[in-house]
């Protein structure tokens, strides 16, 4: 019983450790001549792409240019999608993300993702925040309280849900639920955060509150955010890459800071793309 | 104008398919009425409590059926622990881990689809060929209840599977993208999701067991003493019912009472249980 409780305490301190010690350093990430094919058939190939630490990296390009599996790539959820077959190099870090003995625990754990439609269990919000957590070896419940108030204050929900956390989450808005999910990520505090049309399912005013605080988590979180929403990507990215389709797989057109490729492009494919002329 | 008031919803018009659609309806309500119905009136004046309380008397014709109520639940106990556990891990097996495509997959369900097919007798003969005679259970409720969990196994393992299949991909996005390792996402996440349709399963599984007789003939017994164990033989209330309105003349009044209870039971599990899931999916399954 004692002995127990000193193990529990010793991994607490050390779950919290780690906890610090990430939270300080967003991760970099860099693809080199990356791949993806399903059955075969690629959906994109060849890109390169770097993605500085702390900043908010936005990918843009029409429908099925390979976007979404490109940040799949990025956790490792591609293993889920039988198969799929990923070359190339792709280092968060030094971690070598695509050997095979990566522990796709750990990687996810570092690398959260949001997905387009809110995808909150259906359990109270408390919970929602509780059981990454709980999985992940917290299980002192004042801590996990102060992780998810913690995360919820990030996400600029605590003060709209601090009365109702034991509320099943499905009662919250759409945007809200949104912002929960990117709370139940921020709670096993991510190096990198990966957003997949994060606001397409949302109305206005939703998306405006969503924005804004994935806007302020930029600094603490590598953030790369897919979308078809040109106008977001103008408010949100501090970098930009331009995905395109040639002959049916996906490929990178243009990247660089969102200044340059938004007001500069050099490829007229760029140009066209951001003026609403093609895709 | 004139087309849309020629057709509208509101004239008056019987047609001879609407005539048909109504009269198939009305018939099959009419069935289940008259068999409820019957039972309710003859089984009705034989219910009482001492009905239920009382031991059966001269082969059943007097007396209640209190042992035979114990040993009832005894039975569908046994079943329901062997079946559970074995018809979950299948159940996961099937949804989880192999693909629908795999050999060993089809396989599986090729067998369990067989296994669906057998008619109860042939799992009568099977369950005292196996359990009473090469395992040695002898005329059982254990010898019982096994059986029956074989027989209701498909079923179960079938509605469980849909169950898990019917967790929706965002939530095993969610738990995998979330860092769950595959066990946990199972526990934790997919079980509870999915605890509602398993639910369902098992009450559809002890449904059919509950109304099962041949398969208990030769395993589980006719013995209407109380049972003092698991290895005593047991009569469940099925076998009661056929025993009294077959073998027992002058035993219909009670045959009739015990279908009562039989009905009454069975109604009353399926109430039970759709409340309780109800309850359950309107609060989520986490309240601690």
């Amino acid at each position: 019983m004692i002995l127990s409780k000193v193990q529990f305490g010793a991994r607490t301190a050390a779950h919290r450790a780690g906890e610090d010690r990430r939270a300080m350093h967003p991760a970099e990430i860099v693809a080199r001549d990356l791949s993806v094919r399903y059955r075969g058939k690629p959906a994109f190939a060849g890109i390169s792409l770097g993605i500085p630490a702390g900043q908010i990296t936005a990918v843009i390009g029409p429908s099925g240019c390979g976007k979404t599996s490109f940040l799949m790539c990025l956790n490792r959820l591609t293993d889920l999608v039988p198969h799929a077959e990923v070359t190339g190099s792709l280092e968060i870090e030094d971690l070598d993300v695509l050997a095979a003995r990566t522990n796709l625990i750990a990687l996810r754990r570092e690398v959260g993702m949001i997905f387009q439609k809110p995808n909150p269990f259906p359990l109270s919000v408390r919970r929602n925040l509780a059981l990454p957590l709980r999985e992940h070896g917290v299980r002192d419940r004042k801590r996990i309280d102060e992780i998810a108030e913690g995360a919820l204050r990030d996400v600029g929900l605590w003060d709209e849900v601090k009365d109702r956390l034991d509320e099943p989450a499905l009662a919250l808005s759409g945007g809200q639920q949104q912002r929960l999910c990117i709370a139940r990520t921020l709670v096993l505090r991510p190096r990198v955060l990966l957003l997949d049309e994060p606001c397409s399912s949302l109305d206005p005013i939703s998306m405006a509150a969503v924005e804004k605080h994935i806007a302020s988590l930029r600094g603490r979180f590598t953030l790369v955010i897919v979308t078809h929403n040109l106008a977001q990507a103008r408010r949100l990215a501090d970098r930009v890459a331009f995905f395109w389709i040639r002959n049916g797989t996906g490929c990178l057109v243009e990247q660089g800071t969102a200044r340059e490729v938004f007001e500069a492009p050099r490829d007229p494919l760029t140009e066209a793309y951001i003026k609403g002329l093609e895709g | 104008m004139d087309v849309s008031t020629a057709s509208a919803p509101n004239e008056p018009r019987l047609r001879a398919s609407d005539l048909l659609v109504w009269s198939a309806a009305l018939a099959s309500l009419g069935v289940c009425l008259a068999i409820v119905g019957h039972i309710f009136w003859q089984g009705a004046a034989a219910l009482s409590w001492e009905f239920l309380a009382a031991a059966p008397e001269s082969a059943g014709r007097a007396g209640g059926i209190a042992p035979i109520l114990v040993s009832t639940a005894l039975i569908l106990g046994v079943c329901i622990v062997a079946s559970l556990p074995v018809g979950l891990a299948t159940a996961i097996l099937l949804a989880e881990y192999a693909d629908a495509g795999t050999i060993f997959g089809r396989l599986i369900r090729r067998s369990l689809d067989v296994l669906a097919a057998v008619p109860s007798i042939i799992f009568g003969m099977f369950g005292n060929a196996f359990f009473a005679k090469t395992l040695g259970l002898g005329f059982s409720i254990l010898s019982g209840g096994l059986t029956l969990a074989c027989m209701v196994l498909p079923l179960f393992i079938r509605v469980a599977e849909e169950a898990f299949r019917s967790v929706p991909a965002p939530h095993r996005l969610a738990v995998a993208s979330l860092g769950f390792s595959r066990a946990s996402a199972i526990l934790r996440v997919l079980i509870p999701l999915a605890a509602p349709g398993i639910l369902a399963g098992l009450v559809l599984a002890v449904g059919r067991a509950m109304a099962e007789t041949a398969a208990l003939l030769f395993t589980s017994g006719y013995s209407d003493r109380m049972p003092e164990s698991l290895f005593d033989s047991g009569r469940a209330l099925s076998i009661h019912i056929y025993d009294l309105a077959m073998n027992v003349p002058g035993g219909n009044a009670n045959a009739h009472g015990s279908a009562l209870v039989l009905i009454v039971l069975l109604v009353a599990i399926n109430l039970l249980v759709s409340w309780f899931l109800h309850r359950f999916v309107k609060k989520g399954f986490h309240t601690p």
